[in-house]
């Protein structure tokens, strides 16, 4: 599937989440972090990054077990870990990367990095656990 | 400023979230889900769950540490979180966040979110933040 | 740079058996041989070998990156998730490279990657440290 014609959830577009990257086995999501992204404290909220993570790696995934397969048993999100090293605030950009660890067949794993765009750094850094439903079993 | 003078995270604000309670150690958290916040297969989208864990435990533990007073810093350091359930649009969701320990230097807590209609949890997960206590 | 730990862990790291193969400051590589004692019913290896291991890999990339840090006075485990990908089985020789990814005054992370016998990916931890420091604990 090509970059252009991925879909993206509709809970990433409302927080101004973009798809950069869509190749098998890697996917990549980027968003400027504005007001609305930040805690009181003026750093951007974990949540958003745990969203673009998410995102990521059901993304990669799905590129990696291919649509047909997907469609016929779809994975979802049973478990998660992250660690939140640095923080970003208003006007950073960041970029989320989302890479296979291990695809069985009941189970999936990926893992995820978060950069900040200006220096590199490595703010967030996750593994996400899926499950793969299939029907009919 | 949200109940108890605590000031509820603008990120939570804006895609949603209400803050309901706040009590010493305890906040709960309130959504309604729309089509806004749905993922790729139409279920509600994980990184909304997560957003209301992190942000219940945040403004639990905020209002803590303010009973005791002087200026301070708190920041997720680690979070993990399980779904055993799943929630549609037009869902209330209902998050609770307890801090289980406060410490020097790091505190612990724990959160769950249920779907409002049947009581049935869809998320759970346990966080621990780093925290600079007030220097005299 | 390759050089031997000056102590040779825990009392339980020495029963568990992870053997300090080589390092570097944040990062510290192990390796055990799997044998019967850290083992299941069914042979495969038991879970808490495989954590021990990171803890112990972690332990050696911590004590590389703080020896030239002498306010480090000591550093304890705080979290720690592992993903289970891969199985192990007697006879195999396991090898756990752990990095530092986070070095901060207070807390450390680390990622650590635990390799079967052919290079494939058997688990993946990160673990969390308090990091005690000399100023932190005279003010106790």
């Amino acid at each position: 599937m090509t970059l252009e014609g991925h879909r993206q959830s509709p809970f990433v577009e409302l927080i101004g989440g973009r798809l950069e990257v869509w190749e098998e086995g890697l996917v990549r999501l980027s968003l400027t972090v504005e007001e609305r992204h930040t805690n009181p404290h003026g750093v951007m909220h974990g949540g958003v990054l745990t969203t673009l993570m998410d995102e990521a790696l059901g993304g990669v995934i799905a590129s990696v077990r291919g649509m047909e397969t997907m469609w016929e048993a779809p994975h979802a999100t049973v478990d998660m870990n992250v660690s939140f090293l640095s923080n970003a605030r208003a006007g950073d950009e960041i970029a989320v990367e989302g890479r296979v660890l291990k695809i069985g067949r009941s189970v999936a794993f990926g893992e995820a990095e978060a950069h900040r765009k200006r220096d590199g750094a490595l703010i967030a850094k996750g593994r996400f656990t899926f499950t793969i439903i299939r029907r009919g079993e | 400023m949200a109940e108890g003078g605590v000031p509820r995270a603008q990120f939570t604000a804006f895609i949603g979230g209400v803050v309901e309670e706040v009590r010493e150690g305890y906040c709960r958290l309130g959504l309604v889900a729309g089509p806004q916040h749905l993922d790729r297969d139409g279920a509600l989208h994980a990184g909304v769950l997560t957003t209301l864990l992190d942000s219940s435990l945040g403004i639990a533990l905020g209002g803590l540490r303010g009973r005791s007073g002087g200026p301070r810093s708190q920041a997720t350091i680690e979070m993990s979180a399980g779904f055993p359930g799943r929630a549609q649009s037009g869902d209330k969701i209902v998050v609770e966040g307890r801090v289980t320990h406060l410490l020097e230097t790091v505190a612990f807590g724990r959160a769950e979110a249920r779907r409002d209609r049947d009581g049935e949890v869809i998320a759970e997960a346990r966080l621990t933040f780093a925290v600079r206590h007030a220097r005299p | 740079m390759t050089e031997p730990l000056p102590d040779k862990g825990s009392a339980w790291s020495r029963y568990v058996g992870g053997v300090y193969y080589e390092g570097s400051a944040g990062f510290g590589r192990l390796y055990l041989d799997v044998k019967e004692h850290h083992t299941n019913k069914d042979g495969s290896v038991h879970g808490g070998v495989i954590a021990s291991l990171m803890d112990s890999a972690v332990g050696a990339a911590l004590h590389n990156l703080f020896r030239d840090q002498p306010d480090v006075t000591g550093y304890s485990s705080v979290e720690m998730n592992v993903s289970f990908l891969r199985g192990a089985r007697m006879g195999d020789r396991l090898t756990a490279e752990a990095r530092i990814i986070k070095e901060g005054k207070t807390l450390a992370v680390a990622d650590v990657d635990v390799l079967s016998p052919s290079g494939e990916l058997a688990a993946k931890g990160r673990l969390t440290y308090c990091v005690f420091r000399g100023a932190r604990e005279s003010e106790r």
